[in-house]
């Protein structure tokens, strides 16, 4: 038992060490870089808030015309997949980028707010720990089914049952 | 005919042979064509596998040759015809399980359906080695394609590399069935390693006999949970179930033949003559497919003691406990990891026969590591 503790410990203690500290904010008005952890940036913008692993950048044009200068900035991009969410449109990179998602804000009227964000492992190990979950989800299910049926089988045709035995 | 002339035919005869374009890297590759082949000639590892994917890549490394290649009015040479439609169109692993499932006999998983929990553990390696994968400076995609080679199927194995990663194909394969063949060296000092002697004498139950309608129902049961919560890998697992459909029906008797021993000998062939093919010098000596044998060992490792950590949380909560020298099997290494389970166990007591039990978390592996890969198949989607 004390292996199987240890071993435990030790996987939990490397994925809590992989988890960023959290982020700290800088005051507004940095200059607008050309790029952000290599993602293109639209010129024009008011950098509002950074963080250590975000940067807000505030726009006095209306979302369509943000989304569709980054869609034209990243058309060469193939990693890039786009998810239109209620308040945004969430572009998530699923290759090697050095940023993770940059998020052009909706319903602002005239005033749009991206929100780059750095690549980060916490979105790795989330994403793997809900998808090794679901492993467990889906052959549980399946477990169920099989007792449910197991037990069926047995009560509503026992004669099958001891031929089987039998066999 | 003057001497130019024959100096010049000479010339053009000898720059149609492979020796001008010859260069240091195929050589390299015929050395390992022929490394794959002395393991399945001479050591007699997965040589079903390993003999066309050896010939495969000695005979794609001579420069020249008209087999992997685009003819001049772009239709696919021979070795590139069966890629094409056999791998790149994802048919050959399909088929592959289609003769698994009329293959197998799931009947000790149908016994002890609780089974199915060391095929989920077993899958923690594919999670683990993702992450690795990453940091080592793979992209997302690469990464799930590498972190798959622990679940130890093959087939799954190439259908998720061929979605998500051709360019890794040859490498994740030849991986992935290397350290299949390489279960008793990699596996056995883990279960040393991870059990107490105590736990390695673990008596368990006979397993019950299944109905023929239990038999029946499983692929249907299995195949519908598969299809409603990982549809991505239901070209694997509608193929799987419905080998096994013909088998246990027991109505179409020639079919479940051929689809179990023909059809397996014709897709095997080609499946590996185009792995093999597609090592390519230029593809395959770069440091990715190099890094990719390093992280599929850990893989297989961590999958391994994923399988044998399940079993012994099992055996905190239910009654009758598991033999965690079992937990190997997790990894649906057939029948390569259940047997070495029965050895294990008969090593510490001569009466204790695992074997069943083995090939029921073995079977859950089939099953759980097609889940896995659906759920990474499910980030892109």
């Amino acid at each position: 038992m004390k292996a199987v503790t240890l071993i435990y410990a030790i996987f939990f203690g490397w994925m809590i060490a992989m988890v960023p500290s959290p982020a700290q904010s800088s005051a507004a008005g940095t200059p607008l870089p050309d790029k952000q952890w290599e993602a293109p940036v639209m010129p024009g913008g008011t950098v509002v808030k950074t963080e250590d692993t975000a940067v807000f950048i505030d726009y006095d044009l209306p979302y369509e015309k943000v989304l569709a200068w980054y869609k034209d900035a990243l058309r060469n991009y193939k990693d890039g997949k786009y998810r239109d969410w209620n308040d945004q449109m969430y572009i998530e990179d699923l290759g090697g980028a050095k940023w993770h998602s940059i998020g052009i804000s909706k319903g602002g009227g005239n005033k749009t707010t991206v929100k780059i964000v750095k690549d980060n492992m916490t979105w790795i190990l989330s994403t793997l720990l809900i998808r090794f979950a679901g492993v467990f989800v889906v052959l549980c299910v399946l477990w169920i089914l099989l007792n449910i049926s197991g037990a069926a089988m047995k009560r509503y045709f026992p004669s099958q049952g001891a031929k089987a035995k039998a066999n | 005919m003057s001497w130019n002339e024959i100096w010049d035919l000479f010339i053009g005869t000898l720059q149609t042979t492979g020796f001008p374009t010859l260069g240091w890297q195929q050589p390299v590759m015929w050395a390992i064509g022929c490394f794959f082949l002395y393991m399945a000639i001479i050591k007699g590892f997965e040589p079903l596998l390993l003999l066309p994917i050896g010939f495969g890549i000695f005979l794609v490394n001579f420069p020249n040759t008209p087999l992997f290649g685009f003819s001049e009015t772009g239709h696919p040479q021979l070795l590139q015809f069966f890629y094409k439609y056999g791998i790149i169109w994802e048919v050959i692993p399909c088929l592959i399980f289609l003769g698994l499932g009329a293959m197998t006999d799931f009947e000790p998983l149908i016994a002890n359906p609780k089974m199915l929990l060391i095929g989920a553990g077993a899958q923690l390696g594919v999670f683990v080695t993702f992450t690795g994968t990453i940091l080592a400076g793979f992209t997302i995609k690469e990464a799930a394609s590498v972190g798959i080679i622990g679940g130890a199927d093959g087939p799954t194995t190439i259908y998720l590399t061929a979605k998500l990663a051709p360019h890794l194909l040859s490498a994740n394969t030849l991986a992935a069935y290397s350290y299949m063949s390489m279960v008793p060296i990699i596996q056995a000092p883990i279960m040393r390693l991870m059990t107490s002697d105590k736990e390695r004498v673990i008596k368990m139950k006979v397993v019950r006999k299944v109905s023929q309608t239990e038999k029946l129902l499983f692929p249907l049961i299995c195949g519908g949970i598969i299809a409603l919560l990982v549809p991505a890998v239901m070209p694997l697992m509608g193929m799987l179930m419905f080998g096994n459909l013909m088998r246990v029906s027991g109505v179409v008797k020639r079919l479940a033949d051929t689809a179990a021993s023909s059809m397996m000998d014709i897709v095997t062939i080609f499946l590996g003559l185009s792995v093999g093919a597609s090592m390519q010098a230029h593809v395959f000596l770069t440091y990715k497919p190099l890094l990719v044998f390093g992280l599929g060992l850990l893989d297989f490792v961590v999958c391994t003691a994923g399988g044998i950590l399940t079993v012994k949380v099992m055996n905190l909560i239910v009654k009758e406990k598991i033999n965690p020298l079992i937990g190997n099997s997790g990894v649906s290494a057939l029948p390569m990891s259940p047997r070495l389970s029965q050895i294990m166990g008969q090593r510490y007591d001569r009466k204790n026969y695992l074997l069943m039990h083995a090939m029921a978390a073995c079977l859950a592996g089939s099953i759980g590591s097609p889940a896995a890969a659906g759920m990474l198949l499910s980030m892109f989607e």
